[in-house]
């Protein structure tokens, strides 16, 4: 029987002390641990598995709906480890009826509109995503990042439209901590804010399905 | 993260923000107006955040003088009341106040406003301006003579005086009050305006129409001037001159009403009714509340006897601008000519209680008298109104009428009646103003005497004329001067300061001094130099022949032009001029007033170009000295080539035009000639010939 | 430290010398230009607290090189410096947002005085980074932050850079001034602060 309790995920992580994939990479990591402590089986190609060759042939074989990545995007590519395309356009229907949550920069511009009617649904950003290299901010952004995809974990019958309104609703609750709340204090947390404008801002509209859930 | 700052410094950012929730009229077509709101608006919150009182009083009078130029009077009396605030004694504030009040015509505030300024000379004039708006010419004419009591050379008082004369019909008093004002200021273009209205109501047009073409001769581009000649020759009959004007001016400024409402005007006046709706419409279709448009089309549909139409027109005008003269008066009119004599008194009436001084409501008020056949009201009114201004030639001449038809009715104790009143209020003017209604004839002077009078007009003018070619040349000169001089200036100031500072501060070597101070010293020469060349140029001297060399007079303009054509602009001199030239007989001052001209024409044609190069040679043949003027600059246009000789000719949007036309005067004037030679993009050259001076001369 | 950087234009070498000694003596750093067009492109390739620049000149003059200042930077305090006085130079130079206008002869108390007042008139964001980055010269010279692009815009940015590029108002630097006008309105929009200050 096919188990729809399953996850693919793949993720990045580029050597580099400033890289931000060291930081999205965590941001899966708390992903990843959610899932399984749900119950959930997560194929996770990482770091140096995350290429292209190994990506195509878990997506051919495998029947998880559910894609999570992370890592380094452009507007027509999902990178890999290895900086070159992992998805682009040309196999981009290997996310067939696939319901993908993609952290990375601008994919949602062109590889998500091509996705709206090949995947279930699509949620990426259209812009980049800015990330703060320090603590507590990077963990800030990464509860915003991960907000999402954790609220139709742990409500089943959350829709992905509604999902992505979580997300906006927990950047709008951070930006006014850090610009006019307790955490703000001065340049460096009102720029965090405006990141986190940025990045909210960023994020793109859903593709495909709007009412379809984690599970169905 | 050490918690040592304030909080909230996001509002710092706020600062740079326009309010979200500001209520604005719909319609700004103007760009700039809202851009610049924007930035006011900014800046008076930043202000008020960092508590800069001084920041805040100056944006909030600018924020009040941007919307009182746009229109918003509300919102402009709110920002100048909140200037108030802070200053009560504010200058821009009450003066903002003031002429916010008079635009929308509640005169009597404005006046209020005016009144407090501090300035009494500014404030005073302003005054007078808003009594004149009001109709009260006669307290106009006091504040305006109370200025000039106090600043005898005010040109803003003498040109309210000529203008309230010239609203009292007193032209010769106009007449002169303009001309006084061109006296101190021979490039005043709006006495030139000024004069070229009153010649024009006395039904002088060629002079009118010289006025306006002199105006264009400064500036080619004014547009009141071309709407005065519009004017002007709507008013002569020659609708189509009238016509070709304001469709000039149209051309210049596509949204020009003025020359709309000209246009319909004209049209009205030739019958064209059509045409004359259509150009009122169209200034309604940029400005739906234009009262002119609206009081037009009222006249027009007046005209056309559709008398609803034109009440309708006049009354939407009404609900906009309750106290419109012109409206009050024409809705008068309008029940008038359809015989409803009742309502077109309560009109008039009502025009006379918003405006007393005004005699055309006496006037259409006495007429509706008269159509309605009780005369000796209208004879009342009039010898009312002639007992508190017993200058007023109109309402005379309106009496003198009435006398005229009471005499051919066989009614001749009413007409000697009328006669013995007038006789009473004697007239106080020596020159009484000729009537509108009737050909340019003055009752109490012969022909002889006006020839006379128009005779001294016209020398007057001729020597006006003369200093001002004068005037021009130096006129030419002033704006290169002031820079010629501010420079050197500008050095001595910064050395010396300089120089004191490091003294003080023990930084400086003896050296250093020394060089500072020859500095101050080459730069003082050198102002030096250009003073005293100009006391040359401006002495009013008759011009004094006599035995000169051409070559010196080059060398003498050449210094005035030193800082600006080798420093600041890069021009290269190359003088080639022949050792013992022979000598011409001429004034040296006027010499050099013609190279001064060509000197500068060619600066200014030379601006952008490469290499630039200014050429002079001379030379002696056949009993003539030969100058030649060259330079590589942009030219003149092969159409433009004929004319440049020509008074008030130019191509530039700054000067008089005069330039080469004093330069072929003055070389024609020692029997010479001066012609030149043009290419576009290629240069100009000058040929002048100067016959060389006989023996007997040279004594 | 020195109290600001000053710009000094204008196409009278004598006096841009001059006035260059005086603003070196009261401790300005200071780079001279000899007409519009030069004082232009040193202006596009350094951040210059102040500008002052002569009205009339060759190739560029004043105003233009003050009407392209505006454009590009909105927050470019640019003195002019007249030998006229007219009203219409006044509104044009008020108009492109001129901080102020002094007529020549200029003396240097006068001048000195509205550089100083120029250079107080900070621009409120570039203030509050110049704040921060001078009491935080550690954290300011780490890098921050970094996008998940595989393009230029992956290079990870400390705050003293993007001062920088603020200042020197490069794309990078613009984008960031940008993104924090942004965050002002976007608080604006859901009523987190407001206007009335």
């Amino acid at each position: 029987m096919f188990n729809y309790k399953t996850m693919i995920l793949m993720r990045t992580c580029l050597p580099g002390q400033y890289n931000p994939t060291r930081i999205s990479y965590q941001w899966a990591e708390a992903v990843k641990k959610d899932f399984e402590a749900n119950g959930w089986q997560v194929l996770d190609l990482a770091v140096d598995d995350a290429v292209r060759s190994n990506a195509e042939k878990l997506l051919q074989n495998s029947e998880s709906i559910v894609f999570l990545f992370y890592g380094h995007g452009r507007s027509d590519q999902m990178l890999g480890q290895d900086k070159v395309a992992l998805i682009d356009l040309t196999n981009l229907n290997l996310l067939k009826n696939r319901k993908a949550y993609i952290v990375a920069c601008k994919t949602a511009k062109v590889l998500g509109r091509a996705a709206e009617n090949i995947s279930r649904f699509y949620l990426g950003y259209k812009e980049c995503i800015r990330v703060y290299l320090l603590q507590p901010y990077a963990a800030c952004l990464g509860n915003c990042i991960n907000k999402g995809i954790l609220a139709m974990l742990n409500t089943p019958d959350r829709t992905i439209e509604q999902a992505r309104q979580f997300i906006v609703d927990e950047y709008n609750h951070w930006i006014d901590y850090y610009s006019v709340g307790a955490g703000a204090f001065d340049y460096f947390s009102t720029s965090f804010a405006a990141a986190l404008r940025y990045n909210r801002d960023s994020l793109a509209q859903v593709f495909g399905d709007r009412v379809a859930t984690l599970t169905n | 993260m050490v918690k040592n700052r304030k909080q909230f410094k996001t509002k710092e950012f706020a600062g740079l923000l326009p309010e979200k929730n500001h209520s604005v009229p719909q319609q700004r077509e103007n760009e700039l107006f809202s851009k610049e709101e924007k930035y006011l608006l900014s800046q008076l919150a930043e202000a008020r955040y960092k508590h800069d009182k001084r920041y805040e009083l100056s944006n909030l009078t600018r924020l009040g003088t941007l919307y009182s130029k746009n229109g918003y009077s509300d919102k402009a009396i709110e920002y100048y009341e909140q200037a108030m605030k802070i200053d009560k004694e504010n200058f821009y504030a009450l003066d903002g106040l003031g002429m916010t009040y008079l635009n929308i015509r509640e005169y009597d505030r404005a006046i209020e406003y005016f009144q407090l300024e501090l300035n009494p000379v500014i404030a005073m004039n302003k005054i007078s301006h808003a009594y004149r708006a009001k109709g009260d010419y006669n307290r106009a004419i006091e504040y305006a003579e109370r200025v000039l009591k106090k600043d005898p050379e005010n040109e803003i008082a003498m040109n309210e005086l000529g203008i309230n004369h010239l609203m009292m019909r007193n032209y010769a008093q106009s007449i002169s009050w303009f001309e006084r004002r061109l006296e101190l200021e021979p490039r005043a273009k709006q006495a030139m305006n000024g004069l070229g209205i009153t010649y024009r109501e006395m039904e002088d047009y060629k002079r009118a129409i010289m006025w306006f073409k002199r105006i264009l001769g400064m500036n080619p581009r004014d547009e009141q001037a071309m709407d005065g000649l519009g004017i002007t020759y709507r008013e002569m009959g020659d609708y189509e001159q009238a016509i070709m004007w304001f469709k000039r001016r149209l051309e210049l400024e596509p949204r020009a009403k003025q020359a709309m409402d000209g246009l319909g005007i004209t049209y009205r006046k030739m019958g064209d009714y059509e045409q004359a709706i259509k150009w009122f419409k169209q200034i309604l279709g940029m400005n739906p509340r234009d009262e002119q448009a609206m009081n037009g089309l009222g006249i027009t549909y007046r005209e056309m006897r559709e008398y609803k139409q034109a009440i309708m027109w006049y009354e939407r005008l009404l609900e906009s601008d309750p106290r419109n003269k012109q409206t009050i008066d024409g809705l008068g009119t309008t029940y008038r000519e359809m015989h409803n004599y009742e309502q077109a008194i309560v009109w008039f009436d009502k025009l006379l209680k918003l405006y007393p001084y005004d005699e055309y409501a006496i006037i259409n008020l006495a007429r509706t008298y008269k159509e309605m056949d009780k005369i000796s009201q209208a004879v009342e009114l009039f010898k009312n109104r002639l007992r508190l201004s017993p200058n007023n030639s109109t309402i005379r001449f309106q009496l003198e009428k009435i006398s005229d038809e009471y005499e051919s009715t066989g009614k001749l104790k009413e007409a000697k009646d009328i006669l013995n009143f007038l006789q009473q209020i004697q007239a106080r003017s020596i020159f009484p103003t000729p009537r509108k209604e009737t050909s340019l004839e003055f009752e109490y002077e012969t022909r002889d005497e006006k020839l006379r009078h128009l005779e001294q007009a016209t020398q007057r003018q001729d020597a006006e004329l003369l200093q001002s070619r004068q005037m021009a040349t130096l006129g030419v000169m002033a704006s290169g001067l002031a820079h010629e001089i501010n420079q050197p200036l500008q050095i001595i100031l910064i050395v010396a300061q300089n120089c004191i500072r490091e003294i003080q501060r023990n930084a400086i070597a003896k050296e250093g001094i020394l060089a500072d101070l020859e500095q101050v010293a080459t730069n003082t020469k050198r102002i030096d130099r250009i003073v005293n060349h100009l006391r040359v140029l401006a002495q009013e001297r008759k011009p004094k022949p006599e035995p000169v060399s051409v070559n010196t007079v080059i060398e003498n303009s050449f210094i005035m032009f030193d800082q600006q054509l080798t420093k600041a602009r890069g021009i290269r001199i190359v003088k080639n001029l022949l050792p013992d030239l022979p000598l011409v007989k001429a004034d040296m001052v006027q010499l050099e007033e013609v190279f001064i001209n060509l000197i500068n024409n060619s600066r200014e044609a030379l601006e952008g170009y490469e290499n630039k190069t200014i050429e002079i040679s001379t030379q002696s043949q056949n009993g003539n000295i030969l100058v030649k003027f060259q330079d590589n600059g942009k030219g003149i246009a092969s159409e433009a080539l004929p004319r440049i000789f020509d008074a008030f000719f130019t191509t530039k949007e700054k000067g008089l035009g005069l330039g080469l036309y004093i330069a072929q005067d003055i070389i024609q004037s020692y029997g010479g000639t001066i012609i030149a030679h043009s290419k576009v993009n290629e240069g100009t050259t000058f040929l002048i010939k100067l016959p060389i001076a006989e023996k007997e001369d040279s004594e | 430290m020195s109290k600001g950087i000053v710009l000094l234009v204008d196409d009278e070498p004598e006096i841009v010398e001059q006035y260059a000694r005086a603003f070196k003596n009261e401790g300005y750093d200071v780079d001279t230009a000899y007409s519009g067009e030069d004082g232009w492109q040193k202006y596009q390739a350094r951040y210059y607290d102040v500008v002052i620049a002569d009205w009339r000149m060759q190739k560029m003059d004043g105003l233009e090189l003050l009407h392209r200042i505006d454009q590009m930077h909105p927050f470019a305090k640019v003195i002019i410096i007249t030998g006229f006085g007219d009203e219409d130079s006044a509104i044009k130079a008020h108009h492109y947002h001129a901080f102020d206008y002094l007529k020549k002869p200029v003396g240097i108390d006068d001048l000195s005085s509205k550089v100083e007042e120029a250079i107080q008139r900070k621009d409120g964001v570039i203030a509050a980074i110049e704040d921060w980055v001078e009491t935080h010269p550690d954290e300011s010279s780490q890098p921050i932050e970094a996008t998940l692009s595989e393009t230029q815009e992956s290079h990870s940015w400390s705050a003293k850079e993007i001062l920088e590029e603020i200042k020197r108002n490069t794309d990078r630097g613009r984008q960031e001034y940008h993104n924090l006008i942004q965050l002002t309105i976007d608080l604006l929009t859901r009523g987190k602060i407001h206007k009335d200050v």
